[in-house]
């Protein structure tokens, strides 16, 4: 055998050595997991993060199931555009992979967002701002849900009139539900009407009770779970404990807001999903960031009343499985 | 069948031959190596997938029946506490004139760790005691709640319920917690009367979760717990499962024996192993997805394929270099037989090298090109020695002397106007000639050469004045054999010049041609003076061979070496003579036909 013929034979066996190497790494078979951690920033619509508990719920399972390290953010203030377009900079400066914004629906909050979703993905939660395209959404289909209730309110009281207490939410999600349970009473031919609820806290309790007080045999729906849970809390203390007595309906519920439903103070109330929503959310963030498309998620929402309340799939709903 | 094999074999025998030596043996050994290095491999690679599906199988048996021991420990100790309850605080009591809620309290603080709350409950849902809230929801309909109904319809059981929310008794914080119930019929006495009611131990779910959340089945192996219907008690990620986010495969495995099966779950192959928890009949079940068994089986297989591809390459390497070994000594001597082919007989240039075979081969070879070349030098001299003697013969047809005394006998036959004679000598001359030079042949028909000696004895009978007589004879069969050119001739020229000369007139030369058997016999007898036979004999050996006649100049040694050279040894001249009686030289030929000797010299 030639020098000329070992030469190549030699020049093939030193290349087993960094085939050794190269095979002998760990991250090799190991099954490709997601990459990480992945920055992501939650940017609530208000300012108490109890409403949002099991939202947050969802998402932290999410952010350990995805490798996500989220920073979850309330504003000072209820609907605060200013806020959210600040913070919107700040967590992008801040180096965010990935946004999670349940939006103010104003018009002011366009443009920051379109300049932040070219920066790094974002997913609106539970609710979007009107007119604005492209932007994804994680959320029910509030319309129909409005519609749902109007449904179950329609179905169980009959001709008494219907006072729609509207927040200030300032959300699409809102403004979605109340369209769809306005749609609703109108196609049953019911009549309805809307009162506006003050911002403050104090003062809103006191207009609601002086609303339900004042209007006695008159259906009230409420469209966001603090509302309900205020109009619920004044229901009670004006000693009106049966079901019959002002009937009260709403959308979104509270802890307090489940005690009130066993107690029929609420009648029935329409409850999406939360937590779901909060984990869909992080796993789009994640995906987007990934380059991988969910486009819009819809998740599933549920009309409960204090019968089903503990029905396996209400329960499931209302009462999240969290140690 | 065996034909068809026979065919194959034989076609691959001719498949093979037409490659080389070196690339046959390096390419069979290749093969055959690489075959043994795949099969090794492919041997040990299933070895070790059945055996790592043997060990996690083992390993999660055993992590099964651990949990399973810890949570058999768990509810029994709800039971015990249930037992407590019942046999020691409820049977001794008479609820009318005692109550059980300063020992039910007791027995909650001592296990308020596992405890959500205690309660016991009429056969009609009425609360009779409960800890350590006692206020009843206006909305509690105790009667409805599954785990009354079981311990209604079965009243010598205890029951274990699937996970639900606690809903009975008014929480003035709204918590709400997630419990596990645990009923029974109870028999309660009331002023000596006994009625039937219902024991509720509200188990805390944390209890069995802690059983459960630090068990390992590696990074994605995980382990749940069903009820007997499939209901999932426990999952490590029970509310996505609530949220209809992810699914488990919890009715299937609700059918599942105890023991360790393998399931396809969405698009999943995994290793479950059951074991059924005893009184309760819940399930443990413990999932080890076959992917990551496989991952560590995947990198034991590519390694086991790297190592087979570098002892391949290794075995390719050994086997080039001793193919190349083993053949090239083999392919240099194939170029040195080339070599001899072309007639380069030097036998330095023959290699001889390699294994001990080759080595020998190459000498033999070596040897046999000396010997080859004796041989040719031989037949070189052969030729020579042929050609020389053709040469010696055809100088007796210039013999100057013959020539002379010829044409000095012509002219004397002239000059005595005897022209007849002359004539005759002439054209006997002229045909001797012609006979002897005809067209450089030198083997000729018996015929042709007996023409020859008729003419030359014509000559001499005529320049001897008939001294002697002659004749020939030759049978019919024997003018057509081969002979070669002039070997009577020089015999007729020694019997008349050593025969005839001193005789007077009764000279008698006879010339016979016959056949016995295969051979051909020309002898030529004279009745002249003769010789000793040993005389004789010396004439044809070697001691004689230069001894020429004082005749035509050739040798009967000259007959001899060109008959024996023509016709082999066998072959030859021998000499028959008694002193005064004569000589008989006989010339000994192969029976040839000229014609077919003809045919095979061509």
């Amino acid at each position: 055998m030639t020098r000329k013929k070992i030469i190549p034979f030699v020049f093939i066996l030193l290349l087993f050595i960094p085939a050794y190497i190269f095979l002998n790494r760990d991250d090799i078979f190991t099954p490709a997991k997601s990459s990480g951690p992945y920055e992501i920033s939650v940017i609530c619509r208000g300012k108490s993060s109890e409403s949002w508990n099991t939202v947050k719920l969802g998402i932290d399972q999410a952010a350990k199931d995805f490798n996500a390290d989220v920073s979850f953010i309330t504003l000072s203030k209820n609907n605060s555009v200013s806020e959210q377009i600040s913070l919107l900079s700040r967590e992008i400066k801040n180096g965010a992979d990935g946004i999670v914004i349940a939006p103010v629906n104003s018009d002011e909050l366009k443009k920051p967002l379109e300049q932040t979703a070219k920066k790094v993905p974002v997913i609106a939660m539970q609710s979007t701002v009107a007119g604005m395209d492209g932007l994804r959404t994680v959320s029910c289909d509030n319309y129909r849900m409005g519609r749902s209730l109007a449904a179950e309110l329609v179905k169980k009281r009959t001709g008494e009139p219907v006072v729609i207490l509207q927040g200030s939410t300032g959300s699409s999600a809102a403004a979605e539900s109340l369209r769809g349970v306005c749609d609703g009473l109108k196609q049953a031919g019911r009549a309805f009407s809307t009162f506006d609820m003050p911002n403050d806290g104090a003062a809103s309790y006191q207009a609601v009770r002086q609303e339900i007080s004042k209007k006695a045999g008159t259906v009230f729906v409420a469209l966001d779970g603090e509302t309900l849970e205020t109009a619920a809390r004044a229901k009670k203390d004006l000693g009106k404990l049966s079901e019959s007595e002002s009937p009260l309906y709403g959308i979104g519920i509270t802890n307090t807001g489940v005690s009130l439903l066993e107690e029929k103070i609420i009648s029935a109330v329409a409850v999406d999903n939360e937590y779901n929503i909060g984990y869909l959310c992080i796993k789009s963030a994640v995906d987007s960031i990934n380059h991988q498309d969910d486009g819009n998620i819809d998740v599933d929402f549920l009309i409960v009343n204090h019968s089903n309340m503990y029905d396996t799939e209400s329960e499931h709903m209302l009462f999240p499985f969290v140690r | 069948m065996h034909e068809r094999l026979q065919n194959l074999l034989k076609k691959n025998r001719n498949f093979l031959n037409r490659w080389s030596l070196q690339f046959t043996i390096a390419i069979s050994f290749t093969i055959v190596s690489i075959a043994g290095m795949a099969a090794i491999a492919l041997f040990l690679s299933m070895r070790y997938n059945a055996s790592s599906m043997q060990l996690v199988t083992e390993s999660n048996t055993r992590i099964v029946d651990q949990v399973n021991l810890n949570l058999d420990t768990y509810l029994r100790n709800m039971m015990r506490i249930s037992d407590s309850m019942y046999y020691r605080v409820i049977k001794n009591t008479d609820l009318k004139t005692e109550s059980i809620t300063e020992p039910m309290s007791l027995l909650y603080e001592t296990n308020r760790d596992l405890l959500i709350s205690l309660g016991v409950f009429t056969s009609n849902g009425k609360e009779i005691a409960a800890e350590p809230l006692a206020q009843l929801k206006k909305s509690a309909n105790v009667t409805d709640q599954d785990w009354f109904i079981s311990a209604s319809a079965k009243t010598e059981n205890l029951h274990f319920s699937t996970p639900h929310v606690e809903n009975l008794y008014v929480d003035p914080d709204n918590k709400y917690h997630w419990v596990i119930s645990l009923s029974r019929y109870v028999e309660l006495t009331s002023a000596g009367s006994i009625t039937h009611g219902v024991l509720l131990v509200d188990m805390n779910f944390v209890g069995i979760e802690q059983i459960c959340k630090n068990v390992d089945l590696g990074k994605s192996g995980f382990l749940y717990i069903i009820g007997a219907d499939g209901a999932i008690i426990y999952h490590p990620r029970q509310e996505l499962i609530y949220s209809n986010l992810i699914r488990e495969n919890n009715k299937a495995a609700a059918d599942y024996e105890d023991g360790t099966h393998t399931e396809q779950f969405e698009g999943q192959q995994r290793l479950v192993t059951v074991k059924t928890v005893g009184y309760t009949g819940w399930k443990i079940v413990a999932v080890a997805p076959t992917e990551e068994i496989v991952a560590s089986y995947a990198q034991f297989r590519v390694f086991a394929l790297f190592f087979a591809c570098l002892a391949s390459f290794l075995m390719i390497f050994i086997n080039t270099v001793i193919s190349s070994r083993l053949a090239n000594p083999i392919s240099a001597l194939e170029n040195s037989v080339k070599n001899i082919e072309k007639g380069d007989l030097d036998e330095t240039k023959i290699s001889v090298g390699g294994s001990y075979e080759v080595t020998h081969l190459g000498q033999t070879i070596r040897s046999m090109v000396c010997q080859m070349r004796k041989l040719m030098d031989d037949v070189v001299l052969e030729q020579e020695a042929k050609r020389k003697s053709e040469l010696d013969a055809l100088q007796s047809q210039i013999n100057p002397h013959f020539l002379y005394n010829t044409l000095d006998s012509i002219v004397w036959m002239i000059e005595n106007e005897h022209y007849q004679g002359a004539v005759t000598m002439v054209t006997s001359l002229a045909r001797l000639f012609r006979i002897s030079l005809g067209k450089g042949k030198n083997i000729v028909t018996v015929a042709d050469e007996l023409e020859h000696v008729r003419h030359y004895l014509t000559i001499q009978n005529l320049r001897y004045k008939n001294k002697f007589r002659f004749s020939i004879e030759a049978q019919p069969e024997t003018l057509g054999c081969a002979t070669i050119k002039l070997i009577v001739q020089p015999l007729v020229e020694n019997a008349i010049y050593h025969g005839m000369e001193s005789m007077d007139s009764d000279g008698e030369i006879k010339i016979r041609a016959y056949r016995s058997g295969a051979d051909l016999y020309i002898d030529v007898t004279d009745n002249g003076l003769g010789m000793l036979q040993e005389q004789a004999d010396l004439l044809l050996s070697d001691k004689r061979a230069s001894v020429r006649s004082k005749g035509s100049g050739i040798g009967l040694k000259n007959i001899q070496e060109r008959i024996q050279l023509y016709f082999g040894k066998e072959y030859g001249l021998s000499l028959y003579s008694e002193p005064d009686e004569g000589m008989t030289a006989r010339i000994h030929l192969p029976a040839v036909l000229w014609n077919e000797r003809k045919a095979g010299e061509k």
